[in-house]
C-alpha cells in the first residue's frame, strides 16, 4: 500500500469541485470526497480507506487535491447488489452515480464529464491504445474477463449502441464482446485510435458527434464494482521511455503518488503522463490520474549540433524524407528526446499537418488560420470539433507550431462559452 | 566548436529582454541557430518533435539549386568567351562565369539580407531562412549583363514589397524572387526582355553584345515559316536548349540541371511533384491545342511543338523552383494539380499570343500565385461537403 493517495480535480476537464470531507476525517474505500458543482449528482470517491491528510487549494480557491494516508485496515463501503438485465436507463445511471463510476465517461467533442440528464447516442469503449508504451489488454489478461463483459452490459443499459474499438493487431479473442456490442477492428496509425477519431469514422448523423467514450480499464472497474459491491481501485499502468531501464506493466492503486511507482534517474529527464504525443507534463510528487495508463520518461537534455541542417542526418527521426534516415531507415535506434529540433517560425504552408491528420476531411492549416483570425465558425467548418487532439500535426510541423494545443484551447474556450 | 558555442551562449544575456542589445535579438538568434542546432525543448503539446525544421527545408532547396547554379556559372562563362572569340577550356569558362555571377549573387544576398535584418529587428520577428532561397533564386533568373544596381533594386523590391510588408516569410502571397524579377523586367525592359546580352570578357569600347533569345526568335518568326527551323538556323537546337548551352539568363537555360534539382526536391519531399507535373501537363495541353488550330495564315509560333515549349525559356526553372514555393502555392493536393496545370496553360498562352512579353512563365506563376487562395477555397469547400458537420 502506497504511503499517500491523492485525488486531483484538475485531472478532469471543466469541473467546479466542492469538497465534502475535512482534514483528519476517516474515509472508507468508495466514500465520496468532493462533487462537481455544475453536476451536483457527480461525486468523486476515495480509492482507499484512510485519513484525509491534506486538502490543497490553488489560485482563486480552486480545489487542487485531496490527499489521504491509507490505513492498514481496508474498510470499504458496501453497495447494494445489482441485477444488470433488469435495470432501466435511469436506474443504470444511478447505479453508476452512487458508486462514483460516472467519472469514467467523457463526452465528445469537448471531453467533459457528461451530464447525467443526457442520454448518449452511443458509447465508444477503447479496448486498445497503441500509442507507444501503453498497457495492452492481452498482456494483462489472456481472455476477456467477466468484469469487462459486465461493464459493457451496464453501458448497454444506458445506450443501445456500444462500440468496442480494438486494434486489429490485438491477439485477444473478442467474440464474447461481439455478442453484446459492435466490435470494430482498427488498423493503422495510433492517431486513429482516439475516441474522437473512431466516432468520426463511424458516425452516420450529426447527433453522434456527442458520443460518450470510456476506456477498457473503466469498464473493468464498473464491472468489478458491481460484482464485488465495493469500489474497485486497481489500475494497470505501463512505465516506459528510453530513460527507464525496465519497460513494464504495473498494477497500481488509483491515485498513487508517482514516486512510489518510478523515480527519475536524471533530473533533466521528462516524465509524461500518457503518450509522447498527447500526454501531460508531470513531476514525481504528482498523483496518478484516472484514465491515464502510462508514464513515459524520456531524455530532455538536447545537445547543440554544429550546422545540423546540412548533415546527411542518418540518425534524425523524421516523418519526411528530408534526412537520409528517412530514406535508409537508420533511425530506429535514435533515442527519443524532447528536443524541439528547430526554432519557431511562421507557417510555410508545407501541408504536412493536413497530410497526417487522422480526420481525413479536416484541414488543420485552415483551422489554424481561422483561429488566428478569431473566426471560430470557419474553424468548426474545417473540422475543429472533430479534432482528436492526437498531437501528430504538432509533431510534424517544420515551423514548430503547436497546432494541437491551439485547437484544444479553442475547444475549451468554446465549451466555456456554450456552458457559461 | 565547443569554444565557439560557449562564446555564443555567453553573449546571450546581452540580447535578452530588457538588456542593452535587446533589439538585435533576431540577429543573435540567426547567428546562433545557423551555427548550432537549438537546444530548446518542447514546452507543451506533443513532447517529441520531427527532425525537420524550416532551415533544413530551405537548405534542401538550395542544395537542389546547386546543379543549376554550377551549370549557370559555366554557361555564362562559356557564352562570354565564345562571344569574345576566346578559347573555351572548362576552367576558363568557370573563372569567367564566376567573375560574372559572384558579384550578382553577393549583391543579392547582401542587399536582401540587410532588408531582412532591418525588418526582423523593427517587426521583432526571427530572421527567416526562406531568404537563403530567394537570394539565390533571383540572381539565377537574371541575364549575365545585368547592372548590379538593378540587382540591388530588384531584390529590395522583392523582399520588401513581395514579402515583408505582408509580415515576412509565410505571409506573402507572391513568390518574392519572381516579384523581384518582375520589377526589374518591367522597369528596365531593355535589359531583360526578348534579347539576351552576353558579356564580353575583355574590356574595350564594346563590353557586351546582344542576340535574340529563343523565345524572341520564336515570337518574331514570319508567317508560313517554321519556328523550330528558324531556331535551329539561329544555332539553338533542341538538344542545346535541353542541356542549356545557349545564351540566356544565368540559371534557366539548362533543363537537364533543373531535372536534377527536381529529382532532389521530389526525392526529399520538399517540392511538390503535383505542381511540377501539373505545369508540364498544362504546357503540353495548351501547346497541343495551339498546334491543332494552327494554319498557314496564323502566326508561326502556334505550330511550335510541346517538346520545344518545355525546353526553351525558363519553363523548367520556373516549374521546378518557382511554382513549388510552398508559401505562395496552394496548400491542398488537388489545388496543386489545378495550380500547376494553369501555370502551364498560361505560360504557353502568354508566350504565343502576347508578343510583347515572350517570357510567359514568370507572369503565369505570379498570376497563379494570386489565384492560389481561391483555388484552395473551392477545393476546401468541396472537401468539407463530404463530411457530417460537427458544429454547435
Amino acid at each position: 500500500m502506497p504511503a499517500s493517495i491523492g485525488v486531483c480535480p484538475k485531472h478532469y476537464s471543466f469541473i467546479k469541485s466542492k469538497v465534502i470531507v475535512s482534514i483528519g476525517d476517516e474515509v472508507q474505500r468508495g466514500q465520496a470526497l468532493f462533487y462537481d458543482k455544475k453536476n451536483p449528482q457527480v461525486y468523486f470517491h476515495s480509492p482507499v480507506a484512510g485519513t484525509v491528510s491534506a486538502i490543497d487549494y490553488g489560485p482563486q480557491r480552486t480545489l487542487e487535491r485531496v490527499t489521504m494516508t491509507p490505513s492498514s485496515v481496508d474498510q470499504a463501503i458496501e453497495f447494494q447488489p445489482v441485477n444488470i438485465p433488469e435495470l432501466s436507463v435511469s436506474e443504470a445511471k444511478s447505479v453508476l452515480l452512487e458508486r462514483g463510476l460516472w467519472t469514467s465517461f467523457i463526452e465528445l467533442p469537448f471531453q467533459n464529464i457528461p451530464s447525467p440528464e443526457v442520454n448518449p447516442p452511443a458509447i465508444v469503449v477503447m479496448l486498445s491504445n497503441p500509442e507507444p508504451f501503453h498497457p495492452k489488454l492481452s498482456v494483462v489478461n489472456d481472455h476477456v474477463d467477466d468484469d469487462l463483459v459486465r461493464g459493457i452490459q451496464l453501458l448497454k443499459k444506458i445506450t443501445p449502441r456500444v462500440i468496442v474499438a480494438v486494434d486489429a493487431d490485438e491477439s485477444l479473442n473478442c467474440d464474447a464482446l461481439a455478442e453484446i456490442a459492435q466490435v470494430v477492428r482498427i488498423s493503422g496509425d495510433f492517431s486513429l485510435f482516439d475516441p474522437a477519431s473512431v466516432v468520426y469514422h463511424l458516425k452516420d448523423n450529426q447527433d453522434e458527434n456527442k458520443t460518450w467514450a470510456c476506456d477498457w480499464q473503466s469498464c473493468v472497474k464498473i464491472g468489478n464494482t458491481i460484482h464485488t459491491q465495493t469500489y474497485f481501485n486497481q489500475h494497470w499502468i505501463t512505465v516506459g521511455g528510453n530513460q527507464v531501464e525496465n519497460n513494464r506493466h504495473y498494477k497500481v492503486i488509483e491515485g498513487t503518488q508517482v514516486d512510489a511507482v518510478v523515480t527519475k534517474n536524471n533530473p533533466n529527464d521528462r516524465m509524461i503522463f500518457g503518450g509522447l504525443f498527447s500526454g501531460l507534463h508531470m513531476a514525481s510528487e504528482d498523483y496518478l490520474p484516472l484514465g491515464v495508463d502510462a508514464i513515459n520518461i524520456i531524455d530532455s537534455d538536447p545537445q547543440p549540433e554544429f550546422m545540423s541542417f546540412i548533415h546527411a542526418g542518418l540518425h534524425k527521426v523524421s516523418y519526411t524524407r528530408a534526412y537520409m534516415a528517412g530514406l535508409l531507415n537508420t533511425f530506429r535506434k535514435t533515442p527519443t528526446s524532447t528536443a524541439l529540433h528547430g526554432s519557431h517560425r511562421d507557417c510555410i504552408s508545407c501541408g504536412l499537418c493536413t497530410h497526417v491528420c487522422p480526420i481525413d476531411t479536416a484541414l488543420p492549416q485552415h483551422i489554424l488560420r481561422s483561429l488566428k483570425g478569431n473566426d471560430v465558425e470557419s474553424a468548426m467548418k474545417y473540422g475543429l470539433l472533430d479534432c482528436s487532439s492526437c498531437g501528430v500535426c504538432t509533431y510534424v510541423c517544420p515551423s514548430k507550431i503547436d497546432l494541437a494545443s491551439m485547437f484544444t484551447e479553442a475547444k475549451d474556450q468554446l465549451y466555456r462559452e456554450v456552458n457559461a | 566548436m565547443t569554444w565557439l558555442y560557449k562564446q555564443l551562449i555567453s553573449k546571450g544575456h546581452l540580447f535578452e529582454k530588457g538588456a542593452k542589445l535587446e533589439r538585435l535579438y533576431p540577429l543573435y538568434e540567426a547567428v546562433l541557430t545557423i551555427h548550432f542546432s537549438s537546444t530548446e525543448t518542447t514546452k507543451k503539446g506533443a513532447h517529441i518533435r520531427d527532425g525537420l525544421d524550416t532551415k533544413r527545408f530551405m537548405i534542401l532547396v538550395v542544395i537542389a539549386l546547386i546543379p543549376t547554379t554550377l551549370f549557370g556559372i559555366y554557361n555564362a562563362g562559356l557564352q562570354s568567351l565564345l562571344a569574345s572569340g576566346k578559347p573555351t577550356a572548362i576552367v576558363d569558362c568557370i573563372i569567367q562565369g564566376m567573375i560574372i555571377f559572384l558579384p550578382i549573387l553577393l549583391t543579392s544576398y547582401v542587399v536582401g539580407g540587410c532588408w531582412e535584418v532591418c525588418f526582423a529587428i523593427i517587426r521583432k520577428h526571427e530572421i527567416n531562412e526562406g531568404f537563403l532561397v530567394t537570394g539565390l533564386l533571383f540572381p539565377l533568373t537574371l541575364p549575365p549583363t545585368i547592372p548590379l544596381w538593378q540587382v540591388a533594386l530588384g531584390i529590395s523590391f522583392g523582399i520588401v514589397v513581395g514579402k515583408e510588408v505582408f509580415g515576412g516569410t509565410g505571409k506573402n502571397f507572391l513568390n518574392p524572387a519572381l516579384t523581384a524579377r518582375a520589377f526589374v523586367y518591367f522597369s528596365y525592359p531593355a535589359y531583360l526582355s526578348g534579347d539576351v546580352w552576353t558579356r564580353l570578357s575583355s574590356p574595350g569600347a564594346v563590353t557586351a553584345y546582344t542576340s535574340a533569345t529563343p523565345l524572341g526568335i520564336a515570337a518574331n518568326t514570319p508567317l508560313q515559316d517554321s519556328v523550330s527551323r528558324s531556331l535551329e538556323s539561329a544555332g539553338v537546337s533542341l538538344w542545346n536548349s535541353f542541356v542549356g548551352l545557349i545564351p540566356g539568363s544565368i540559371g534557366e537555360t539548362s533543363v537537364l540541371a533543373c531535372m536534377v534539382g527536381a529529382a532532389i526536391l521530389i526525392g526529399t519531399g520538399v517540392g511538390s511533384w503535383r505542381i511540377m507535373l501539373g505545369c508540364i501537363l498544362g504546357t503540353v495541353t495548351m501547346a497541343a491545342i495551339f498546334n491543332w488550330v494552327a494554319t498557314d495564315t496564323t502566326i508561326a509560333f502556334l505550330e511550335l511543338s510541346p517538346i520545344w515549349h518545355l525546353c526553351i525559356g525558363s519553363f523548367a526553372f520556373g516549374a521546378v523552383f518557382m511554382a513549388t514555393d510552398p508559401v505562395s502555392a496552394p496548400d491542398l493536393s488537388t489545388s496543386k494539380w489545378v495550380y500547376g496545370f494553369f501555370i502551364g496553360l498560361l505560360t504557353v498562352i502568354i508566350r504565343v499570343i502576347n508578343p510583347a512579353y515572350p517570357e510567359g512563365v514568370m507572369l503565369a506563376i505570379l498570376l497563379m500565385n494570386v489565384f492560389a487562395p481561391l483555388i484552395d477555397y473551392y477545393v476546401a469547400e468541396h472537401r468539407i461537403k463530404k463530411r457530417i458537420p460537427n458544429v454547435i
